[in-house]
């Protein structure tokens, strides 16, 4: 196991601002504080090459654990060890191996060209010269920067500047990488191009990928493993597919009536998802899909019948519907 | 109009609690002129200086502390951020001219401040012997009138000086220049009639001094008579000519906002 | 020597950037030239009234003023920069990219950048020392060349420790801005010999808030008014403060580490 995390547990303290007039005098003279268990009792190990997603509603830990796993913060108790380090001892034989990257912040020179965060990176990881050369060379190449390394950073898109961080995060040719909300705020496109990006980069180098992301799509592609957190709690680890079945016990029944189905009470076949003239969705019980579909061929002016899974993105919604409050974002993650 | 400043006030004064830890930070910054009131006090520890004795030095001092608080305004910083960051745009749909926020915030701030600003002064009067100010009514109320203005003219030229950042990228040195000058010509470093000649007599029409020592001269009794309405006179002026400069500035400032588009 | 190709590598960036902003260097300029004028004719406006301040005379306090330049245009340069963006880093989060980075942090946070144009507030202050020197025909020796230099060397330290200690607060109040402020008021007193200050209040900057060793005593130590134990003195107080900065941002890190989420 290349990262094991055994019983981690990172609880803190925040200020309870009370509303009001009234009440910003009396935090004004005394200030209250609430224990918060961001992660409680967390347990899972992670082999080398693995690509896992991490999936939880905001403030569900994900970012916490992300943030133990690269040293940055303490844990309260239990155990973490990663490439045989740990981690918040920072030793610098650790910190050159690992990467963090975080979509909502930043580390390019804002008024430069990326290319001079690139040179000071390499100074910072003591990366030689023909390394340096060979891995930018590289990264240029997959992520299509040739266009945008002479620019200056806050002259480029959003997505520009994504990929550029990615390229200044992994010029030390990290073994593994952090990548915390990569995609937020881009547009699909290029969403799709940081995710084939993240897939070549762990095939190339087998470089072991932790993920978070808000859009399933991302994790859909690039994880076959995930893990759920929920309140800090371990609720899912395992094959994507297999949470999909597990939490998602439907198949989507997609019909096209010849005619109207008027008369027919859909609703006894499957929980009706849309209807749109003559298309229809239902979701039915994944087991008895055969027999209720041959039951509607018989009974129904069907034209034409397709059985799908249902969009992962529905299924882990469901997930986080169930298992309960979907928690303030801002005061809990940061 | 009262409503509005009402909940406006009601919103400066969480945001005065809020920051409360920089507020004290702030009000011992504006206690700066401590240093020139000991550097006087050094060069007056035999003789008067001037016809300033020590204990008018302190009296003096005590007052300019006192009357620096209660006009003080940062606006112009307030300004250069949110015409930077493109934060006034919002502020332009509402209603209400955003100069009445910024208004209520300097309000609150200083009834934030006046019980911590005075006690401190209060105390220190009664125990150093010597220190003393006219506090007959008539005076307490022309100091409080001048000091009124004072804050008036701070804050519309500060306001001036951040509308600048409509046209150029600099506006913050012209705000240090102004905050200067007011310094070395308003009474700070030095009073204006310790100055060399011309600077003293100038001062009676020129801005700086009703920018902080014209109240402070009128609660130490040392101005009254013709000087005193002159220099109310001169006040007023003043005030109208950054009025009237505000004006003129926001209005063709807006103009050039809008037209870039931002 | 690794540090130092780091600190070469992140000013030659500051100077990419400021180039970028020409207007910067005009209004630097403007601005050195008014704060220049402000403190010789406010130092004027004292000695009009009499002719020595804290037995210091005009020309000699003018090289105390000369020094309070050189310290605040290293301040600017050097420090001011770097204290505003661990505060932006504090306020934002990406202190997570420097604590990272296998450099140690508090080198990485500290020395990232500089603001170039500012160095000339040093030179200004050098040629103020200068001048002061030849109206007073003082001629310097080697040896007091030399103490100035330690003297010099160990108030860049000095000020770096107070400077960190403030900014590392930030670690707990947030807004760093005004705490830096605070100190910059303090300084406005060093642009008078020490000995101007009374009783408790010549204590305090002597000792506790060390700006008689920034201006006063280096000064000092050119025109030979100073004692020399003082000179020890400064190489203690600036490796104290020195080793108190990193040891409060050690436990700063420590804090942010273990308490934040």
């Amino acid at each position: 196991m290349q990262i094991e995390v055994n019983h981690l547990r990172k609880y803190y303290q925040v200020h309870q601002k009370e509303p009001g007039l009234l009440g910003s005098l009396r935090s004004f003279v005394r200030r209250k504080y609430e224990d918060v268990k961001a992660v409680d009792d967390l347990t899972f190990g992670i082999d080398a090459g693995e690509i896992v997603g991490f999936l939880g509603p905001n403030g569900a830990g994900k970012t916490t654990t992300l943030k133990v796993l690269s040293g940055l913060l303490y844990p309260t108790s239990g155990s973490v060890s990663v490439l045989g380090f740990t981690p918040y001892e920072r030793r610098s034989a650790y910190l050159k191996q690992f990467t963090l990257v975080m979509g909502q912040k930043q580390q390019l020179l804002w008024d430069l060209p990326a290319v001079e965060t690139f040179l000071v990176n390499k100074a910072i990881y003591e990366i030689r010269d023909a390394d340096f050369d060979a891995m930018l060379h590289e990264l240029t190449e997959l992520l299509n920067l040739e266009p945008l390394l002479k620019k200056q950073v806050r002259k480029l898109s959003l997505g520009e500047r994504m990929k550029c961080e990615l390229a200044a995060a992994l010029l030390h040719r990290p073994r593994i990488l952090f990548l915390d909300e990569p995609t937020i705020g881009l547009d699909v496109t290029m969403q799709t191009n940081i995710r084939q990006f993240v897939a070549e980069y762990n095939a190339r180098w087998n470089a072991t990928v932790i993920l978070t992301s808000h859009y399933m799509a991302d994790v859909v592609a690039l994880c076959k493993r995930v893990i759920v957190i929920n309140e800090g709690h371990l609720i899912y680890d395992g094959d994507l597919r297999a949470l999909a079945e597990r939490i998602a016990p439907y198949k989507l029944v997609r019909v096209d009536f010849a005619q109207s189905p008027n008369g027919h009470d859909l609703s006894a076949y499957g929980e009706v998802r849309r209807v749109d003239g003559l298309n229809v969705e239902l979701l039915v019980p994944r087991d008895q899909t055969s027999a209720i579909t041959a039951l509607m061929l018989s009974e129904l002016p069907v034209a034409d019948l397709t059985i799908e899974e249902p969009a992962i993105e529905e299924v882990i919604g469901r997930v986080f519907a169930n298992a309960g409050v979907e928690r303030e974002a801002s005061s809990v993650e940061r | 109009m009262l409503k509005k400043y009402l909940a406006l006030l009601r919103a400066s004064w969480q945001g005065t609690l809020e920051y409360r830890a920089s507020i004290l930070i702030y009000m011992l910054l504006a206690s700066m002129p401590l240093v020139s009131l000991a550097v006087w006090l050094s060069l007056a520890a035999d003789a008067p200086i001037g016809n300033y004795s020590s204990a008018d030095f302190i009296s003096y001092y005590l007052a300019l502390i006192f009357a620096r608080h209660m006009t003080g305004a940062w606006v112009s910083h307030e300004l250069d951020y949110l015409i930077r960051q493109g934060l006034l745009s919002p502020l332009l749909l509402k209603p209400i001219n955003p100069i009445h926020s910024q208004i209520a915030a300097h309000i609150s701030d200083k009834l934030f401040r006046l019980p911590l600003v005075l006690t401190p002064i209060a105390i220190a009067a009664l125990l150093i012997p010597g220190v003393h100010f006219d506090l007959s009514p008539l005076t307490i109320l022309l100091f409080l009138l001048s000091l009124a203005l004072t804050f008036a003219i701070i804050f519309v030229s500060t306001y001036c000086v951040g509308l600048l950042n409509f046209w150029i990228t600099h506006a913050e040195a012209v705000s240090e220049l102004w905050f200067g000058l007011r310094l070395l010509l308003g009474g700070t470093l030095a009073p204006i009639d310790l100055l060399p000649a011309p600077i003293p007599q100038l001062s009676v029409y020129l801005p700086f001094r009703y920018t902080l020592s014209f109240p402070v001269e009128i609660i130490i009794g040392r101005v009254s008579g013709g000087e005193l309405a002159l220099g109310f006179a001169v006040q007023l002026v003043w005030l109208a000519i950054f009025i009237a400069l505000y004006r003129l500035l926001w209005v063709r400032g807006l103009r050039a906002y809008s037209a870039v588009g931002a | 020597m690794r540090y130092l190709i780091l600190l070469s590598t992140f000013y030659k960036n500051a100077l990419l950037g400021e180039l970028e902003y020409r207007a910067n260097f005009v209004v630097n300029v403007l601005m050195s030239g008014f704060w220049l004028f402000w403190s010789v004719f406010g130092l004027q406006i004292y000695f009009n009234h009499t002719n020595a301040m804290g037995g210091w005379s005009y020309d000699e306090a003018l090289v105390v003023v000369g020094l309070f330049f050189i310290g605040h245009g290293y301040m600017d340069a050097f420090l001011q920069p770097n204290i505003s963006l661990i505060g932006d880093h504090i306020r934002l989060g990406t202190l997570d990219f420097i604590l990272t980075k296998p450099v140690n942090s508090q080198f990485l946070a500290s020395m990232r950048t500089i603001s170039f144009w500012r160095l000339g507030d040093i030179l200004l202050g050098f040629g103020i020392v200068a001048l002061a020197l030849a109206r007073l025909h003082v001629s310097v020796t080697w040896s007091d060349a030399l103490i100035f230099g330690l003297m010099l060397v160990a108030a860049a330290i000095m000020l770096y420790g107070i400077w960190m200690l403030l900014v590392t607060s930030a670690f707990w109040f947030v807004r760093v801005d005004n705490i830096t402020e605070l100190f910059s008021a303090f300084y406005e007193a060093a642009r008078f010999p020490v000995s101007v200050y009374r009783g408790f209040m010549q204590i305090l900057l002597t000792f506790i808030v060390p700006i008689a060793f920034i201006t006063t005593f280096p000064a000092a130590a050119l025109i030979n008014k100073l004692e020399p134990q003082y000179a020890l003195m400064a190489v203690a107080l600036a490796l104290a403060l020195f080793v108190l900065s990193a040891a409060f941002w050690k436990f700063a890190l420590r804090f942010y580490t273990s308490a934040s989420s």
